[in-house]
């Protein structure tokens, strides 16, 4: 077990890998954690110092990441719903995003489903929105290669599958 | 309590969890259906969503899960108002690529129409009172606008033309040259041409076909199987204009032309600008409309093609104090049961108007205004008063008029204005002829009241880009009217301000003297009144005395205005303004509202009927766009696409305020 000893003035928490790996976190960024933050609020740890929340569904390699990209984050405005004309754009990535996400494929699913267990709405849009950059442009077959997927339509099937449209209206 | 209950769900959320396993095959399919949709929404809803579903047959539902959601969120957004608005400009555009991209010009009164995965847009009016014939194609898919290079016979520039898409072409028809005001280059005229556009070849084919409809602009088309359905429309008929209700039908593959029979008298009156949209193979309905002079209509019908013999019903409409009031001059479309309007709304408090001093989507001939102290100024009295008459004469008429004195003046010193200035000093100088012809008219106040037998006024085309004019016809009752003091002065300005308007006035009304001329859209927008001459022949508004009265008294005010001015002192200098200064009105930009019509009912009930939505907020949504006229709106795929328009208030100016830009309103994407 690899348990940091520093202690900080900040509060702080441990957060615990699934392979068992001990984060101290600043509770700030941790809180960006929909999930954590939930936890320490409904079971009353945040005052425990030495309490440790379980992550068993995030590896140490992944949380690391999240929790870079969290720290990078922290001070981020929340979003606001404002009355001014939004851009229509999907590739609005900052380019520290983008060199966070240099990453291999299997990393990058984990991080999506990391963002997703632990509710990190602003990582989960970042890499979905990501993953749909690298759909954008593509053949189907393209698609399938760049994703490893295999092609499951019988050449009947497909023909009549391009042959749909669903956003017609039913009459 | 309560904290128990969700400490107990935490924990159980926790337990359910699987610990994730290393991914020993990167695949997007380890990704749960739920991401993947989420994923997918950031797609554009166009060529890469059809890709995606026929990657793999879970990738297939998943998208077909999407689409179905995405029909729902925003039928259900647009009852409960609960969409946005995003805007895709130049800037948007530039910011998205490194090299320079394709943007097509500002423009109002085109024509939009969508094609699979395209809209497409053809000509209408620019910032300058010309007319496009260009065709542009807007890819959804990937953003971007690009301009075909067409072959074949092109169409005459023109604008108010419908397009309607059939297969794999275009088919525009009619449509007029916009009333220009400097028609050397555009006569203004009415056509019937009907053109097809290969989408393949890219080529356009002019079809000639008779019989055929006469010339028309305004009228409302939709296509039914092999039929394209026409209704309405403005046109001239033995020297008089005339509105029409009069349906044709061209059958599309033969290229040919008909009119049906009907059941009875019971038919739509006369009208052009309405809404036209097909309901199914064998229905349409015709919302709106304009037929002239006070009548705007905000009626429904449903034409029934079902059988040999067609057949009018006029609807019941529910809840009109929600409904779209403009339903002529605003663009409106079909989504799924709803009919949905843009436009103005007419129980919006003035002081809910917002300021969004900050954007500048709106590409103008001029570009932004350049800063100015005396923009963020509350506004004075009289802009108050008259919210809908932004004097663009107090520019463009009364302005102008000194600069256009001047010129007369100077004589051949107008030689060296540059081209561009000598020809807007001409303009203002016909301008001011016309008001004086004018004048000169109501001096002489004749017996006879009918502005038909008024002559026609002259020498208008060739001046414009001709060497400085002598002065206009010494005939003028008035001596030359001394320079009015511009308005830079904000204190002092409020007499001129108004000797401008009643200048603009009868600028305007000067129009009457042609027949021929239709008004301008936004001059009937603006004063009912005043296009009562124009449409209605026998409800001609000059042949009532008190308008002449009218007149007069305005006449006899400006000129008491004139006389204070010229015994100004100050009044002997004019400082040179700027072409267009900034009008502080341009900025406190007025947006879009929203209106939604519930159809389903119509092709269903023993009772047909439209129920207007109650609205939210008066139909202003988030990111609602500037409030502009002569827009096109088409239904995309889980959002509607609105284009271009005009800001009405400049329509009578020198340079229209046109836009390019789009605006897409969809539901806010949801996180799962």
């Amino acid at each position: 077990m690899n348990t940091e000893k520093t202690k900080l003035k900040m509060p702080s928490i441990k957060l615990q890998s699934s392979d068992e790996e001990i984060f101290d976190t600043d509770i700030q960024i941790a809180k960006c954690s929909g999930t954590i933050k939930t936890m320490l609020e409904d079971c009353g740890m945040e005052d425990d110092e030495n309490a440790i929340v379980p992550l068993p569904n995030v590896n140490s390699t992944i949380l690391r990441k999240v929790l870079t990209w969290a720290h990078y984050h922290k001070d981020d405005p929340q979003p606001t719903e404002d009355d001014e004309s939004k851009e229509k754009r999907t590739d609005d990535i900052i380019s520290w995003d983008a060199d966070f996400l240099k990453v291999d494929q299997g990393t990058l699913f984990e991080l999506i489903l990391a963002a997703n267990y632990l509710d990190i709405k602003g990582l989960l849009e970042l890499t979905c929105k990501t993953v749909a950059n690298m759909i954008k442009g593509k053949t189907p077959e393209e698609i399938r290669k760049t994703f490893n997927i295999k092609k499951d339509f019988t050449p009947a099937e497909e023909e009549q599958v391009r042959k749909e449209n669903e956003w017609c209206e039913e009459k | 309590m309560d904290t128990c209950n969700h400490k107990v769900d935490s924990e159980n959320q926790n337990c359910d969890m699987t610990p994730a396993s290393p991914l020993l095959y990167a695949s997007l399919n380890v990704l749960p259906d739920e991401i993947l949709e989420f994923i997918f929404t950031y797609l554009p809803p166009y060529g890469d969503l059809e890709h995606c579903s026929i990657v793999c047959k879970r990738w297939h539902a998943i998208v077909k899960n999407l689409v179905r959601r995405s029909k729902f969120n925003l039928e259900k957004g647009l009852t409960d108002f609960r969409l946005r608005w995003e805007v895709f400009s130049p800037q948007t555009a530039a910011a998205a690529s490194s090299s320079p991209v394709a943007f097509i010009a500002g423009r109002f009164a085109h024509s939009a129409v969508r094609q699979r995965n395209s809209m497409y847009v053809f000509g209408g009016g620019s910032t300058s009172d010309t007319t496009f014939n260009d065709l542009w194609r807007f890819d959804l898919t990937h953003m971007r606008w690009a301009r075909p290079v067409a072959t074949g016979t092109y169409p005459s520039p023109k604008g108010s033309a419908s397009m309607v898409a059939w297969k794999d072409q275009l088919v525009l028809f009619g449509g007029w040259r916009y009333p220009s005001l400097h028609p050397p280059y555009q006569p203004w005229c009415l056509f019937d041409e009907l053109h097809y556009y290969d989408l393949g070849k890219n080529r356009w084919l002019l079809r000639n076909t008779m019989p055929c409809p006469p010339p028309m602009a305004g009228h409302s088309a939709t296509v039914h199987g092999d039929r394209m359905v026409v209704f309405g429309g403005y046109q001239i008929t033995d020297d008089v204009n005339i509105n029409s209700n009069d349906t044709w039908v061209l059958d599309l593959p033969e290229q040919r032309w008909w009119q049906p029979l009907f059941v009875g008298n019971t038919r739509p009156s006369a009208r052009y600008g309405q809404i036209q949209i097909e309901l199914d193979k064998n229905h349409l309905l015709v919302v709106g409309g304009c037929g002239g002079a006070n009548r705007v209509y905000t009626d429904a019908w449903l034409l029934d093609m079902t059988r040999d013999v067609w057949s009018w019903k006029t609807l019941t409409v529910r809840n009109k104090r929600f409904g779209a009031v403009h339903m002529w001059c605003n663009p409106g479309c079909k989504v799924n049961n709803y009919l949905v309007v843009v436009g103005p709304s007419p129980n919006m408090p003035q002081d809910f108007q917002m300021m969004k001093q900050s954007r500048v989507p709106v590409v103008g001939g001029r570009g932004p205004p350049p800063p100015n102290p005396h923009q963020n100024m509350p506004q004075r009295g009289q802009r108050i008063l008259m919210p809908e008459r932004r004097l663009a004469g107090g520019l463009g008429g009364g302005l102008g008029q000194n600069r256009a004195n001047r010129v007369v003046a100077g004589g051949g010193a107008g030689g060296a204005l540059a081209p561009q200035e000598q020809y807007l000093a001409n303009r203002r100088a016909i301008l001011n002829q016309h008001m004086q012809q004018a004048q000169q008219f109501m001096h002489n106040n004749n017996v006879n009241n009918n502005n038909n037998n008024y002559q026609p006024r002259s020498g208008r085309l060739s001046d414009l880009h001709a060497p400085p004019a002598p002065a206009p016809p010494a005939a003028a009752p008035s001596p030359p009217s001394p320079p009015v003091r511009a308005p830079s002065l904000a204190a002092a300005d409020g007499d001129v301000d108004a000797a401008q308007r009643l200048q603009r006035n009868l600028a305007l009304r000067c129009r009457d003297n042609e027949p021929r001329l239709p008004k301008r859209f936004d001059e009937m927008y603006e004063d009912p009144f005043r296009m009562a001459a124009f449409n209605v022949p026998t409800r001609s508004r000059s042949a009532s005395r008190d308008h002449n009265e009218r007149i007069r008294r305005m006449e006899e005010k400006m000129n008491a205005i004139r006389n204070s001015r010229r015994s100004a002192p100050a009044a002997a200098q004019v400082e040179p303004q700027p072409l267009r200064a900034p009008s502080p009105k341009r900025l406190r930009c007025n947006v879009q509202s929203l209106f939604v019509c519930d159809i389903s009912s119509i092709l269903s009930s023993s009772e047909p009927a439209l129920d207007w939505v109650e609205y939210k907020n008066f139909g202003v949504l988030r990111g609602a766009p500037d409030r502009l006229i002569l827009s096109s709106l088409i239904a995309g795929n889980g959002e509607l696409i609105l284009f271009g328009g005009v800001h009405k208030e400049t329509l009578t100016d020198i340079t229209h305020h046109v836009s390019n830009s789009i605006h897409f309103l969809s539901f806010p994407r949801d996180i799962i």
